[in-house]
């Protein structure tokens, strides 16, 4: 379980990024985290994964403070970053050299899901595209098997069959222990996927519910109520 | 399972920076011994020693910047940060690169290419007028008679830029090396300008002359160069073995500490 309390975070004092944040999240779901550009997504996950360090306030993450970034936290978490950076070597040899460090991981499904991302497992990551890396190391974080798993605007620069695949494979990954969030602001990509559903405007999670509408209009009613559509407004 | 410390994770941290960085430890390993090269063969200065030093301290802070200048790139310092280590096991693993296996690593790099190498390039001249056996026995010999504080003054020194390098690296996004050569300096200048006016009472008090200070000092070392007031004719004054001692000492504390608050900040680096 995820438990935010009283969250507080700036990058500068005259620009807060949480003020007085509370949040509980529960294991089971895969929680989609939507916003705007800068309401601070990134910045929320970073803080859950003990990137960054609350102001004030407390984030624990089943009873363990992140920030302190035990060994013990890390094995059961996974974090894949919007910007994607791997070291010059393949795929393969990756999963050899990180896989160790994570005791669910599981290489068969890691070889398996990198063939129905359709990525090669010999080719060094050097002359891989964007794309190509982000679903090579979404692949292992999957593998990885971690109980805890943020993927930050995970189908950027993928295209339409990749992320067909990427549901398919986080459909097939999702176990009741575990808990998922994906940060997006395109949302129609993994509304399927997504259970429940936070909407982070103005410093704080304006909406936390089951996601039983359509996200696009809840999060356009959310963030900017005048532009709502006729579907949500139920006219 | 120990939780601050695993041996098993931290040998798996000591493969993954091997199979991760092989290739540049390659390119500064020829760097390293292809600068050692050309001091042999340029050795018209007289002191040589300040370019190994320099080489050495240098070199072992090449050896560090693998794990610690990628701030900026935050896919990979988020990989680096969350990998299931404690930070004690991540820091040991730099000090094993950056220390543990580097002295010797540098060392016998040093004797290699200095005698071993050298004899096998002269081989190809015609007349070559030093024999193997003369030029490795020259070298051990060399080694042998240089005294205890030269090594020490070489391990000190290097001790004191690469831990003050690790806190500026770790602390810093950009401009690492910048701010970590003003700093360097601006110790040195300060300690230098201290010691110089500490020595000047000590030899008024002795000698019973007012004396200027010194120019040079060698850091960690028992002497201290200074210059008469009017001349400029060197002397040389020595403290004490048991204060020497009592020196570097102090000064080796000085830098577990500083490696211990490198550690300390590594423990504090957001994204």
């Amino acid at each position: 379980m995820i438990t935010i309390n009283d969250l507080t975070f700036w990058y500068s004092k005259q620009n807060k990024v949480f003020w007085n944040l509370g949040l509980e999240l529960e294991a089971g779901h895969i929680y989609g985290l939507l916003g705007k550009n800068g309401a601070g997504k990134t910045t929320l996950l970073k803080l859950i994964c003990g990137l960054s360090f609350p102001k004030s306030g407390k984030v624990e993450v089943d009873g363990q403070i992140p920030g302190k970034r035990s060994a013990v936290f890390l094995e059961n978490l996974f974090f894949v970053p919007e910007e994607v950076s791997l070291p010059s070597m393949s795929p393969e040899k990756f999963a050899r050299t990180y896989g160790d460090f994570y005791p669910a991981f599981n290489a068969g499904q890691f070889k398996e899901y990198l063939e129905k991302l359709e990525v090669s497992q010999s080719v060094n990551f050097n002359r891989m595209s964007h794309g190509q890396k982000r679903k090579a190391l979404i692949a292992f974080a999957l593998a990885a098997n971690t109980r805890f798993l943020f993927l930050d605007e995970p189908t950027n620069g993928f295209d339409i069959p990749s992320k067909a695949a990427f549901r398919s494979l986080l459909a097939s990954a999702f176990s009741e222990e575990k808990t998922i969030i994906l940060s997006t602001h395109m949302v129609r990509d993994l509304e399927s996927m997504i259970d429940r559903v936070l909407i982070l405007e103005n410093h704080r999670i304006i909406q936390n519910n089951e996601a039983d509408q359509n996200l696009e209009d809840l999060f356009n009613a959310s963030v900017n109520p005048a532009v709502t559509s006729p579907a949500f407004t139920g006219h | 399972m120990n939780e601050s410390f695993s041996m098993n994770r931290f040998w798996l941290l000591v493969r993954r920076q091997w199979s991760e960085n092989k290739k540049v430890y390659l390119l500064q390993w020829i760097v390293i011994s292809l600068f050692v090269m050309l001091l042999q063969f340029f050795n018209r200065i007289d002191e040589p020693y300040i370019f190994y030093l320099l080489l050495f301290c240098l070199g072992g802070c090449a050896v560090v910047t693998t794990l610690f200048s990628r701030w900026t790139d935050k896919g990979r310092s988020s990989l680096y940060l969350l990998l299931p280590a404690t930070v004690s096991e991540k820091f040991l693993c730099a000090l094993f690169y950056g220390v543990l296996l580097f002295i010797p690593v540098f060392c016998l790099n040093y004797f290699f290419f200095r005698y071993i190498f050298t004899y096998l390039l002269i081989m190809l001249f015609p007349n070559n007028l030093v024999s193997f056996t003369g030029m490795v026995s020259g070298g051990i010999h060399e080694v042998i008679n240089t005294p205890l504080s030269n090594f020490l003054v070489f391990f000190l020194m290097f001790l004191f830029i690469q831990s003050i390098f690790i806190i500026i690296f770790i602390r810093f996004r950009r401009y690492q090396a910048l701010i970590c050569l003003i700093t360097i300096m601006a110790i040195l200048i300060i300690y230098n300008y201290g010691m110089g006016t500490f020595v000047r009472h000590l030899v008024k008090d002795f000698a019973g002359s007012i004396r200027a200070p010194g120019l040079f000092l060698t850091f960690f070392s028992s002497d201290f160069w200074y210059q008469e007031f009017k001349s400029f004719n060197g002397e040389h004054f020595s403290f004490t073995r048991l204060i020497w001692i009592l020196n570097d000492l102090a000064w080796f504390i000085v830098f577990c500490i500083l490696y211990l608050a490198a550690g300390y900040k590594l423990r504090e680096r957001e994204i």
